[in-house]
């Protein structure tokens, strides 16, 4: 009896840390920000390898390196912005969240230079990670937009 | 629950206060951080700037000019 209110306690306390780490996690743009950049980065390995592989044309491969430099680009900029951003400043979450859509709007015309790619089995690799890089971009802007 | 029992289970209770206080503090600390946490951004800046480089790097590589 008593081990079981000691076993519940501690499930108990356990759940709340837990539930607190998540939510802590999900308030962290700038760490869905660096997911983002690091699958970008994947990304752009990932064609690097398979041009060298000869399983993407260089050409093809071309295309989707620019874009991964573009995204980073964007990237760039977006950090920037993000770092300046104050809580209760529609200003500052408004730019943010302007910066936060150029990269989508980078992210998205790598999407169509994928679109491309012959080699399924390549493309279907490089659709998953983007779908990651969308998936955190979009947290970081929910994160941000709250911030208003 | 007799005396014993009841002073066990208090004690129990602050053993896992005492443990999980400093966990709390760090996560509380995060989310009530004004920026919102911005920490891994030096990292995010780090990795889009290395696929910016990367991507000069592997066109300087094979003939492309900018």
């Amino acid at each position: 009896m008593y081990n079981s209110i000691r076993a519940t306690k501690k499930l108990v306390a356990f759940t709340l840390v837990l539930a607190l780490a998540t939510l802590s996690g999900c308030s962290d743009a700038g760490k869905e920000l660096a997911i983002a950049a690091k699958i970008n980065i994947e990304v752009q390995n990932y064609v690097i390898g398979a041009e060298k592989a000869g399983t993407i044309p260089t050409l093809d491969a071309k295309k989707i390196i620019d874009a991964t430099g573009k995204v980073g680009e964007a990237g760039l900029r977006a950090v920037e912005i993000i770092e300046r951003v104050k809580n209760n400043d529609p200003t500052t979450t408004t730019a943010a969240l302007d910066a936060l859509g150029i990269i989508v709007d980078e992210l998205g015309k790598l999407r169509l230079e994928v679109v491309g790619v012959k080699n399924p089995t390549s493309r279907h690799q490089i659709e998953g990670l983007l779908a990651v890089i969308e998936t955190s971009l979009n947290s970081a802007r929910v994160i941000i937009a709250a911030k208003q | 629950m007799d005396q014993a029992n009841k002073i066990a289970a208090i004690t129990s209770w602050l053993d896992i206060i005492n443990k999980a206080t400093p966990g709390l503090v760090a996560i509380i600390g995060a989310i009530r951080r004004p920026d919102g946490s911005l920490e891994a951004l030096p990292e995010a800046k780090k990795d889009f700037q290395a696929a910016v480089d990367n991507a000069k790097k592997w066109n300087a590589d094979h003939g492309f000019t900018p």
